[in-house]
């Protein structure tokens, strides 16, 4: 039997989480669907919004990971983001939405083959002898110009573009996928990263914790990332000048949720820091922050039916992103936008021939 | 003859540069910078100071590539020490572009600075109406915050900086046995050389802390240079100008010229408008001169007409003139040679 909806209805659709992935999806689905589906309710639901979310913790620096990526089709969402975000680089919008370009190094301690991503960032080479000369403890690397997306401003500038749109955002603990189904969703869209596995199991999403410390450095011009491949990826010191403040960092613990910022962490992350950048010194502590990379093998990006009482509700899971949701997060929401757009031509189809008159 | 007294007349970047180089070449010596304009209202307050040199048509390449080497090292060093802050210097990226292609592939200085490359394709998409561009890493050295730092060196050397204004250079004698003429742009009427004039050159400082690259079309007209405390805008080149008041018409000029290349920057705030004249001279005139009245002489070593070159070429600059000052220090502690002037 039909839930009882006909043509007519309006599309519900409920958001979950308010970090960058749930906001950018939003958006998304909102500029392609908008006018299909007239009215389209689009609702958010999040327990922490901006400045609160981990998209809020992040530096912002426009990078994948090294290795990777895990699939052809995450490599154009890379690409996706990297030319959307440099299309908004030329628009007065750019400094509220928390964007500008940013050079600077990646640092090794040994020779190791170029990135996947060479070919996205602007104008990737080798350092130079001189150049490494200002970096005693390595002795190869990279420099390029890449983006900064700082979290706070864009999730702002997302959240007042949505609020332009009348997408309502709500302050609520979900506590399962049922609960909103049966609240009268026809599709969830779940961007809860690292809690996702509290809507629904997952033994593969793991916090990996970082901490990392905001100064007032307004002289460090450039990005400075180090790597170690023995002890992996954000473990080692790494210093992104943002919009205004200077993020420091290094600091990776898988399965640690703990929200307190630790303070051997922050004696960790002052001294690897001050070793890369000794100007670093006269620098004063503006702030500091712990935030959780939702880690996954691979991030989850797909469709689910679920089935709540006697109806079928949609669910797309967006969610699991790492260390580079910021990074990857456009290419994201659409994909999702086009699993949302199957969705409506399979409730179109279903429609069809009409079964009764 | 015990301690060579020494006065430098200005104290601009190559005043107080030169006084120190002198302090650090010149045993036994006393150094006094004489000026009626300290920092922040020299010339070179108002200079952006990144270090991009400026071609003197008369002055050897290789001396100049010699300077400008000499200066960026020793910034560099600073740049990298704990020192960087208190000095005022750093590191900064980004891209001078071209509306036609230069005829020299790369200036004389591309391998002083560092990664210096052609503009990608990509890169270029950036400025719409460019076809050509290098990129590279230099070194900014902010006027406002050096020019104090060095002042307190000298201070911490015995240093005396005394506020004056000098008509005559022929005023110092005899309280001085040399005088290091490092007036700019005012040794036009000071030491009457009328191969110096002002070049005005109107910037506007702003806040945009998100800028993080300097932007300089070819020409040099146009600019954007983002410092610790503001981003520079510029400029103008007015030859013969002397005017040091801000125009509002020029201000508003410039920072439309720097929002075509940089659009977010119509979102700064907090402008201000500076002035400066840069003593132009088809080369860098540093030269020894003696001075001799009724039986008195003193010693002049020139060192001006840096132009906007100034910052760019300061060091290596001012060691060449500490060099000319030790040599006069020298003939005047040789009685024989004295006698010979």
């Amino acid at each position: 039997m039909q839930s009882g909806r006909d043509a007519a209805d309006a599309m519900r659709v409920v958001l979950i989480g308010a970090g960058v992935i749930g906001l950018s999806t939003a958006l998304c689905i909102y500029e392609r669907y908008h006018s299909v589906l007239q009215p389209l309710d689009l609702k958010i639901y999040a327990d922490r919004f901006t400045p609160l979310t981990t998209s809020d913790v992040a530096a912002g620096l426009w990078q994948p990971y090294l290795t990777g990526p895990s699939t052809p089709q995450e490599m154009e969402w890379n690409q996706q983001t990297f030319d959307y975000l440099l299309s908004h680089i030329h628009s007065p919008n750019a400094e509220k939405m928390g964007l500008a370009l940013v050079s600077g190094y990646n640092l090794f301690r040994e020779a190791v083959p170029d990135p996947f991503w060479k070919d996205i960032v602007l104008g990737f080479r080798k350092l130079t002898p001189r150049e490494l000369d200002m970096f005693p403890d390595y002795s190869y690397g990279w420099f390029n110009t890449s983006l900064i997306i700082e979290g706070k401003h864009y999730l702002k500038w997302l959240t007042e573009r949505l609020t332009e749109r009348g997408v309502k955002f709500f302050q609520r603990k979900v506590e399962s996928l049922e609960e909103v189904a049966r609240g009268g969703a026809d599709v969830i869209i779940n961007s809860t990263g690292v809690w996702a596995g509290a809507l629904q199991p997952d033994p593969l999403l793991q916090p990996g914790r970082g901490q990392i410390i905001k100064v007032d450095a307004p002289w460090i011009k450039h990005f400075i990332l180090t790597h170690d491949p023995k002890s992996g990826i954000y473990t080692t010191p790494y210093i992104i000048p943002g919009m205004q403040a200077v993020t420091l960092g290094g600091i990776f613990q898988l399965g640690n949720w703990s929200e307190i910022n630790s303070s051997q962490d922050h004696n960790t992350i002052w001294k690897g820091c001050c070793r890369l950048d000794p100007t670093l010194k006269n620098a004063r502590i503006a702030g500091e922050a712990t935030g959780f990379r939702p880690i996954r093998p691979q991030m989850r990006l797909e469709r689910e039916r679920l089935r709540v009482g006697s109806a079928n509700t949609e669910v797309i899971h967006n969610y699991g992103h790492g260390g580079y949701g910021l990074t990857i997060h456009w290419g994201c929401a659409l994909e999702a936008a086009k699993l949302f757009g199957e969705i409506l031509e399979e409730k179109a189809l279903s429609r069809m021939p009409p079964s009764h008159l | 003859m015990d301690t060579v007294r020494i006065a430098v007349v200005g104290a601009g970047v190559i005043g107080l540069s030169t006084a120190v180089c002198i302090s650090q070449l010149v045993p036994r010596c006393s150094i006094t910078i004489i000026s009626d304009k300290f920092t922040p209202d020299t010339t070179s307050d108002v200079a952006a100071g990144i270090l991009i040199p400026h071609e003197y048509p008369d002055t050897p390449i290789y001396m100049q590539k010699r300077w400008f080497k000499e200066t960026f090292d020793h910034l560099s060093s600073i740049a990298s020490s704990a020192e960087a802050v208190d000095a005022g210097v750093h590191l900064v990226s980004g891209w001078q572009i071209f509306q036609s292609i230069p005829t020299e592939q790369a200036p004389f200085w591309a391998d002083v600075v560092l990664g210096f490359r052609k503009m990608t394709e990509a890169e270029l998409k950036k400025f719409p109406r460019y076809v050509f561009g290098h990129s590279f890493t230099t070194l900014k050295c902010e006027t406002l915050i050096y020019l104090p730092w060095l002042e307190k060196r000298l201070k911490t050397h015995g240093g005396l900086l005394l506020h004056r204004r000098i008509e005559d250079l022929w005023e110092l004698q005899p309280s001085f046995d040399i005088v290091v003429n490092c007036s700019g742009v005012g040794s036009r009427e000071l030491v009457g050389d009328a191969t110096v004039f002002p070049v005005r050159g109107q910037v506007l400082q702003v806040q945009a802390p998100w800028v993080k690259h300097f932007i300089r079309d070819g020409s040099g007209l146009t600019y954007i240079y983002p410092g610790a405390s503001q981003v520079t805008l510029g400029g103008t080149r007015q030859k013969g100008d002397w005017n040091l008041s801000p125009d509002a018409e020029i201000s508003r000029d410039i920072f439309s010229r720097c929002c075509a290349l940089e659009p977010s920057l119509c979102r700064a705030c907090s402008v201000k408008e500076r002035v400066g004249l840069r003593p132009n001279r088809p080369s860098v005139r540093l030269q020894k001169e003696v001075l001799a009245r009724d039986g008195q002489r003193l010693s002049i070593v020139h060192h001006y007409g840096h132009g906007s070159g100034g910052i760019s070429v300061h060091w290596g600059s001012a060691l060449e003139a500490a060099r000319l000052v030790s040599e006069c220090a020298q003939a005047l502690r040789t009685p024989a040679l004295t006698s010979k002037l």
